[in-house]
């Protein structure tokens, strides 16, 4: 998270905690609400507020796994351009 | 144990014993990989940090056209013919760089030991007695097949191997010049790209009886990268979080610069190839050459 986003999203949050409309529309239409705040929000992408450290409850966030397997092809790296010759 | 890197703020490389990921991080929420890395390094997980860099590094570039597309001369990781004239242009960045490491290795081992690091210095130093008279190789290919060495080298420094010569010098004279691992670990590293078929390849373009691989071979899989790979690795694991930071990040810089399109050389629709033609006719050995280091030709008789 960039330094401005951060920004955007701790006003966001102390908003949120101090203004019950503020925050029920947070928790309905996030993308809307960090819009009005000017965090990009990409197209096809659909940000979802929880609310954290009620009942006991905590969230943790899975991020998804990479698309890359992680096994990369370590005997080309996908050599088949015109690169350089490595010298040291 | 784990090790992870920021490479940029769209992609955070993290490494576990056995394997790699390239994470992209959120923009929103937890994400432990968003700190700095912290904590030991091991062989296992930083091999996988420093693949992770060059596997970036080659993806980095995806999709973007190279700016010698239309250019019929042989790209370096074909296997098509590659005449005379362009190998020497080649060599010509082969000894640019290799020049480099001679110059800059006792500049880094200095500095490691005023800092007092002891494990850097006793790299670097080694580094020297290991890469010594390298730089001399190129100019010996060059002789053999029957060039004006020393001409073509001042004449010629292709446009990837002076931007691998100025990454050299600013991680040399930077703070702490412990990135200079992490830029040796990714050539030695990518060197490893050159096998028995590709090196086979160049030697079928060049005039026959002719040895003039020998850098070429100092600089593959068939030289002595295999083992200087794995002691880069072997150093850097027993470095703190930060310089293990500071080593992947070079690595990364320096192998996006072997992957980047616009460092291409164009060698034939720049006219490089007559003016490289040029300087030939002479076959005046350059004295003091270094040892052989037996790298022989497989397909030729050793010429001294």
């Amino acid at each position: 998270m960039d330094a401005t986003t951060k920004d955007a999203w701790q006003k966001i949050i102390t908003r949120a905690w101090s203004e019950p409309a503020f925050k029920a529309r947070l928790l309905a239409n996030a993308n809307e609400v960090l819009k009005e705040y000017g965090i990009d929000v990409p197209a096809g992408v659909s940000y979802l507020t929880l609310e954290d450290g009620l009942d006991g409850k905590h969230y943790l966030v899975l991020p998804p796994p990479p698309n890359d397997d992680g096994t990369f092809k370590i005997d080309s790296f996908g050599r088949d351009s015109n690169s350089g010759d490595p010298g040291f | 144990m784990l090790e992870w890197l920021e490479i940029t703020p769209e992609l955070t490389l993290v490494a576990t014993a056995t394997r790699a990921y390239l994470h992209v991080p959120r923009q929103f929420g937890a994400d432990p990989f968003q700190e700095p890395m912290r904590g030991g390094g091991s062989a296992e997980t930083t091999h996988w940090l420093l693949e992770a860099a060059v596997a970036a590094a080659s993806r980095a570039f995806v999709g973007q056209s190279r700016t010698s597309a239309d250019d019929s001369s042989p790209s370096p990781g074909s296997s098509a013919l590659v005449s005379a004239a362009n190998w020497s242009y080649r060599l010509a960045g082969y000894y640019h760089t290799t020049h480099a490491t001679q110059r800059l290795l006792p500049v880094i081992a200095r500095r490691f030991a005023s800092f007092g690091r002891e494990l850097p210095a006793l790299w670097a130093q080694r580094k020297m007695t290991e890469e010594a008279g390298h730089d001399q190789l190129a100019l010996r290919d060059l002789t053999e097949l029957g060039y004006h060495a020393e001409g073509v080298v001042r004449a010629f420094v292709p446009p990837r191997a002076a931007a691998w010569v100025a990454l050299f010098e600013q991680l040399a004279a930077a703070a702490d010049p412990v990135g200079c691992i992490g830029y040796a670990h990714a050539l030695e590293r990518l060197a490893l790209l050159r096998g028995p078929a590709e090196i086979s390849a160049i030697e079928r373009g060049l005039p026959a009886g002719v040895n003039a691989t020998r850098c070429l071979r100092a600089h593959s899989a068939l030289g002595g990268d295999t083992h200087h790979v794995r002691t880069n690795v072997e150093l850097a694991a027993a470095l703190d979080a930060d310089e293990r930071r500071t080593i992947a990040n070079a690595c990364y810089l320096t192998a996006r610069i072997y992957f980047d399109p616009s460092l291409d050389d164009d060698f034939r629709s720049a006219g490089l190839e007559a003016k490289v033609l040029a300087f030939r006719g002479s076959t005046r050995p350059l004295p003091n050459f270094s040892s052989d280091l037996n790298l022989t030709n497989s397909r030729q008789p050793e010429h001294n």
